[in-house]
């Protein structure tokens, strides 16, 4: 799952996508501490990817259920 | 005139009045606009499913969903929804979206905690299921058998919430 950090909200997150409707933020430390199998690895300046989450044919309920547990876990950031 | 009814089957299908014999067309089927109020939820699904059949010019890696997928799950959201709507329990609105593979997922929320969520598969190989997370503390299951009745009492629980 892809990430920006370090960017200005709403211009610098996920640049390319003009029809931007929501942003949200994540704690990294908070995604890690609650989820062992879950970790935020940075790839290039100010991009990070969320390595961990399985695709659905690899096991659907524990997609499902770290997908629901980031919600959860996750802030509005704009608008 | 008298009309002789051999056939009850198909009288019974056709609505024909015994006493009077006189045959009435089956009914219409129900259009949301008929539910009022109630069919929100189903008209906000159908105007986002209607979007995702175009090209997203900011998501190079969009994928529209299948024609197998937009029917499967069109039977499935039809069914729950008047099911429900029967029951004077209007669908919720939801969010619709594409999975990137060409299936579709629809995602019912209450606050940030508690969800239902439809996943329709790309052909029939592919995996659909719904997944639930209804009680707190909760991670949620899945559930591979996409069964309308129980669709419809999973977000009526939501609803209710």
């Amino acid at each position: 799952m892809s990430v920006n950090y370090d960017v200005q909200v709403p211009d610098g997150c996920a640049p390319a996508h003009t029809g931007k409707k929501l942003i949200v933020s994540l704690h990294v430390g908070t995604i890690r501490d609650t989820h062992g199998d879950l970790d935020v690895i940075p790839d290039f300046v100010n991009h990070a990817n969320i390595v961990g989450i399985p695709r659905a044919e690899e096991n659907a309920e524990k997609l499902e259920q770290f997908a629901a547990a980031l919600v959860a876990m996750s802030r509005n950031a704009w608008p | 005139m008298t009309i002789t009814i051999e056939d009850t089957t198909a009288a019974n299908e056709w609505g024909i009045d015994e006493e009077t014999q006189v045959a009435s067309p089956p009914p219409a089927p129900v259009t949301p606009d008929e539910w009022g109020d109630g069919a929100l939820g189903l008209k906000s699904i159908y105007k986002q499913l209607s979007g995702l059949s175009q090209p997203d010019p900011d998501d190079e890696d969009f994928v529209p969903p299948t024609e197998f997928a937009m029917v499967r799950l069109l039977e499935v959201v039809q069914s729950t929804a008047y099911g429900m709507m029967a029951s004077q329990c209007p669908m919720p609105e939801g969010s619709v979206m594409a999975d990137y593979s060409g299936g579709i997922r629809i995602e019912w929320w209450h606050d940030r905690e508690y969800c239902v969520t439809l996943v329709i598969g790309h052909d029939e190989e592919s995996k659909s299921y719904v997944f639930v997370k209804l009680d707190e503390g909760d991670p949620g299951s899945v559930n591979e058998r996409v069964l309308p009745v129980r669709l419809a009492s999973q977000l009526k629980t939501l609803s209710e919430m």
